[in-house]
């Protein structure tokens, strides 16, 4: 008995003195976020990771900035903050990219007012202009689909640097700089600071690849009167939507000195955002914490929050996911920075343990699709099955049940696409001469009629003697099962056919990609139109892009993407962008499956005030804005 | 016996030399493109911007001229930078290095002493409670995965009864203060202690224990005591993980050998001589019963390096085993090279010195 007690005693007096072996947290007040990678540095340019996206929005601003809207507002109806202010969306006919100030005002991105000196104009360039363009588009189209470079004849060069750069009716935009905006080390923020950052990219196009992509309309800029005013050398607006809205402004008194941008590490970072990191607050491998700037200006604070700032926020690393989930659940972290597959937040969600996690699920732009390889090396290739290739696409596309996959798949956690690929609340998805959203068709009956027609008739085991497989990854295994079944209902047979790390090379068309099927993903927002390009269009030379993984080949279809691309005019851009998907609907070369949510867990244990935004995890402005402690 | 060690170098160079190749071709195999990450981010059709990428990082040289450049930089014990890390590769592996350490070599000294005591008393009284449950815990720790059990292990003790962190090396918000002047003074103070004793006392005890107490002792000088118990605090529910484990394991191993070595005719004839059994026991079966543990410790000592990865990941360990994890999610490749040549060099050293001592220890050896 004696033994028992003592053992009883000496668990006991561990239990109450070890915890006191470790030491407050620093930042125990601060909003606490958790993450599975940290990032490494805080380059603004150099990763894609969540975390450093994540750092980047609080360090650093864009020329413009876009909100999204609110989850729960209704067109025509109003909806109402937690701060009760309501939410006015932008009227697209004079905003149409629904822009608002950055570091420059919102007015300089629209047609120019009588008498103001701000918005944009169309222009023709002059012989030197035009041809400096066309020397700066050679270094990207210097080379052909396959890497090599392309030995043209100086007639040869003209008549493709004709093709990509437009020698008339360019945009010269003028903005005004922001009053109020300041690095945080101190200097004032002026106009020079943009004019340098897209400069600076476009000379280190080498190393900040993925920035000068954005810039290959953009010709050049000054600063007029403290103004900024820049070149596009095109009449594409969305373009310019890119440049001003990704591409995050870094001070020039800072990166002029910066030689090799690729390779900094930049773990004090200056920037105009409203936090910053005090010394010895970049913790690698374990805590970041970023602080709110007490220099910030209070016009622009009263703007970006409508309480009082949070003053620190804390991000920890936490490699493992469920380590993680539980640090939420136990109140150790207000947030997961990383997003969840639907399978574990239907779980977290049926199991009473993790009440207290609260669940955000709101659309995503990306669509999940059946992609048929339509190319010369593809089973779907011109004069296929018999000459029936359109014909089993088609009754394919009938037989996908897309409510049954978002059932099956996700849990129920996804949306339902139309066959033009772009969600229902985007002013430009397809819609009929009613103008209603038009959903993807399901009738089982219809398919079937449609296969009966053609040479494979369905045998006594309710086979067809097709079969096909869909080539895709592992973590689509379920989905291709879950069309599988819903196939057999046509005596087709799918089978499933594991990718491998060189997947994203196999479905290339230019690597002769031999595969039936692939299930892809898809996203066409308003700012992303030159997708449709990029997914279905052709290079100069004829052959499909890098991104046309269905190897399509089809110079209607190219024709109508060159004239939107080159709309300035919204509506009438919108206009054209539904005929290409209904045209490319029609062709039955991508099927919509669903559009998988973006799933985010968090806790209103200590913050209250988050808000969904569509298309946005919780962690987004208006978040930033609306959250405060409880 | 010269001829001994010249065999064992070269054998050991030979290997050395099919691992550095290995751990040049492998990586390019297992990639289409090794140029891959180095594009981050840039956009596919790119094509120039991706050419020139390749051509600044020699992508485009032949394989075999890439290959002699490998070598040569091996050679000179440059590894480059690391393109995630943005910091040459040996600040980055530095900087992990003694994090592994901590959690290793404590949760392998814990195991061996643990181990060899616990082996002895159940090797000694066969078939009693001891050994019984020695074998009932051998079943259990090869069934059950040490993640799970990490993972179970967090759960209840660091999210239940919240007597463990469960995450880091350092409470969130602190990083570890090491005074290097104060740390080497110490250490150099100790050593000269330590060959000092061992001149006057002529016991071979403070050549091996000198180094490792003037590392203790430098790190107790130089680290303040708050950072060190912090410090503990933080490993020490990883550290009873793989000491559970490990002390089974290494117990099962002494056991094993004190019941073969108890059934040799040597022991008999020491019996027959009359000695006591307690002389019997430690001075001939327990240290001849230690030797297989000899090679068994030398092989793992790669392991000190290389953590475990699972167990850094599950606590988010800032060790070797979470950096190559990191290295090769995140294609760096040079990294991810240059711990693995690390590793791999480590290995091949120590199973070199294992053989040198076992040589040692065990004249059957020499004879052979």
């Amino acid at each position: 008995m004696k033994k028992i007690i003592s053992v009883l005693l000496f668990i006991s007096l561990l239990i109450l003195m070890v915890p006191s072996c470790g030491r407050q947290d620093k930042y125990a007040e601060s909003l606490r976020v958790g993450t599975t990678e940290l990032p490494k540095n805080l380059n603004p340019y150099s990763s894609t990771a969540s975390s450093s996206t994540f750092f980047v929005g609080l360090f650093y601003n864009t020329a413009l900035s876009s909100n999204s809207v609110p989850v729960g507002y209704e067109t025509g109806k109003t909806f109402t903050f937690p701060d009760g202010s309501v939410y006015t969306p932008s009227d697209p006919k004079i905003n149409p990219l629904a822009f608002e100030d950055g570091l420059l005002e919102a007015e300089g991105a629209f047609p120019k007012q009588d008498g103001s000196v701000y918005g944009y104009e169309y222009f023709d360039p002059t012989e030197e202009q035009w041809k400096a363009q066309c020397e700066k588009e050679s270094v990207i189209f210097g080379f052909d689909e396959s890497g090599n470079a392309i030995n043209e004849t100086e007639e040869e060069f003209m008549e493709r640097a004709l093709i990509t750069v437009p020698n008339k009716n360019w945009m010269r935009f003028r903005f005004k700089v922001v009053d109020g905006h300041s690095w945080n080390d101190g200097t004032p923020f002026t106009a020079e600071d943009i004019k340098f950052t897209f400069d600076y990219i476009v000379k280190h196009a080498g190393s900040l690849g993925s920035q000068a992509y954005f810039l290959t309309d953009y010709h050049s800029s000054e600063v007029v009167d403290g103004d900024f005013v820049f070149i596009l050398s095109s009449n594409n607006y969305t373009a310019m939507k890119s440049i001003c809205n990704s591409i995050v402004i870094i001070p020039k008194h800072i990166w002029q000195t910066v030689r090799n941008p690729s390779k900094e590490k930049n773990l004090n970072p200056v920037g105009t955002g409203a936090y910053y990191i005090k010394e010895g607050d970049y913790i690698e491998g374990s805590t970041i914490t970023a602080s709110f700037r007490e220099d910030y200006d209070e016009k622009l604070t009263k703007e970006m929050f409508a309480y009082e700032p949070i003053k620190n926020i804390s991000v920890i690393l936490m490699s493992n996911e469920d380590v993680l989930i539980n640090a939420l659940r136990e109140g150790s972290i207000d947030l997961m920075m990383d997003t969840v597959n639907s399978s574990k937040a239907y779980a977290v969600k049926n199991n009473s343990t993790y009440d207290n996690i609260q669940i955000s699920s709101v659309y995503n732009s990306f669509v999940s699709t059946l992609l048929f390889n339509v190319g010369p090396y593809g089973a779907f290739k011109e004069g296929s099955f018999n000459g029936y290739s359109k014909e089993i696409r088609q009754a394919i596309s009938l037989c996908i049940d897309q409510q049954v996959l978002i059932d099956e798949v996700l849990h129920g956690m996804g949306v339902k696409v139309g066959d033009g690929l772009v969600q229902d609340y985007y002013n430009h998805a397809y819609v009929d001469e009613n103008g209603n959203y038009v959903y993807h068709r399901t009738n089982v009956e219809e398919a079937n009629a449609l296969l009966d027609k053609t040479s494979y008739k369905m045998d006594e085991n309710g086979s067809r003697g097709i079969t096909l497989t869909v080539f895709a990854s592992p973590d689509k295994e379920v989905t291709v099962k879950a069309l599988a079944t819903q196939l057999k209902q046509i005596g087709i047979t799918l089978e499933y056919d594991q990718a491998t790390s060189t997947y994203s090379e196999d479905i290339k068309q230019y690597n002769h990609a031999d595969f039936d099927m692939i299930i892809n993903s898809v996203s066409f927002t308003p700012e992303q139109m030159l997708m449709f390009d990029a997914r279905y269009g052709v290079y100069p030379s004829g052959s499909p892009r890098v991104f046309n993984y269905s190897g399509v080949i089809d110079n209607d279809l190219v024709a109508m993407m060159k004239t939107m691309e080159q709309t300035a005019n919204t509506e009438e851009q919108y206009k054209l962008c539904r005929e290409i998907q209904k045209y490319i609907a029609d062709m039955a070369i991508e099927i919509p499956l669903f559009s998988e949510n973006t799933i985010t867990f968090y806790s209103e244990n200590r913050y209250t005030g988050w808000t969904e935004a569509e298309g946005s995890s919780i962690w987004n402005s208006y978040s930033i804005r609306y959250l405060h402690t409880k | 016996m010269k001829g001994y060690y010249f065999k064992k170098i070269l054998s050991s160079i030979f290997v050395l030399f099919i691992i550095i190749s290995l751990n040049f071709f492998l990586p390019r195999m297992i990639f289409q493109d090794p140029a891959q990450p180095y594009y981050a981010g840039v956009p596919e059709d790119a094509y120039a911007l991706r050419e020139q990428i390749r051509e600044e990082y020699g992508f485009n040289d032949p394989l075999i001229v890439q290959y002699f450049d490998y070598l040569g930089r091996v050679f000179t014990l440059d590894f480059g930078e690391s393109h995630y890390y943005k910091e040459s590769v040996w600040t980055v592996m530095f900087s992990r290095i003694p994090w592994s350490m901590v959690l290793t070599i404590s949760s392998t000294v814990i195991s061996i002493t643990l181990g060899i005591i616990y082996g002895a008393i159940a090797g000694k009284r066969r078939e009693h409670t001891a050994d019984k449950a020695l074998l009932w815990l051998s079943g259990v720790t090869t069934a059950i995965p040490s993640f799970w059990l990490a993972l179970v292990s967090v759960m209840l003790f660091a999210f239940t009864i919240k007597l463990f962190p469960y995450r880091g090396a350092m409470t969130a918000g602190y990083t570890l203060t090491f005074n290097m002047p104060l740390f080497l003074i110490a250490f150099a103070l100790c050593v000269i202690l330590a060959i000092a004793l061992r001149t006057i006392t002529k016991k071979s005890l403070f050549v091996f224990a000198g180094i490792p107490v003037s590392l203790l002792a430098g790190i107790i000088v130089a680290v303040p005591p708050a950072d060190i118990f912090d410090v503990a605090y933080h490993a020490a529910l990883p550290v009873m993980i793989s000491v559970f484990s490990g002390t089974i394991s290494y117990a099962l191993l002494v056991r094993n050998s004190m019941i073969a070595v108890t059934n040799e005719d040597y022991i008999l004839t020491a019996r027959a001589k009359g000695l006591p059994s307690s002389v019997v026991l430690y001075k001939h079966t327990f240290r001849n019963a230690l030797l297989p543990l000899i090679t068994n410790v030398g092989m793992s000592m790669a392991g000190l390096l290389g953590g475990s990865v699972l167990m850094e990941k599950i606590f988010s360990w800032p060790g070797m085993g979470q950096l190559l994890l990191d290295a090769c999610n995140n294609g760096d490749y040079l990294l991810s090279q240059a711990i693995l040549l690390l590793f791999a060099v480590i290995t091949v050293v120590c199973n070199f010195i294992t053989d040198l001592v076992y040589h040692k220890f065990d004249p059957r050896v020499k004879e052979v």
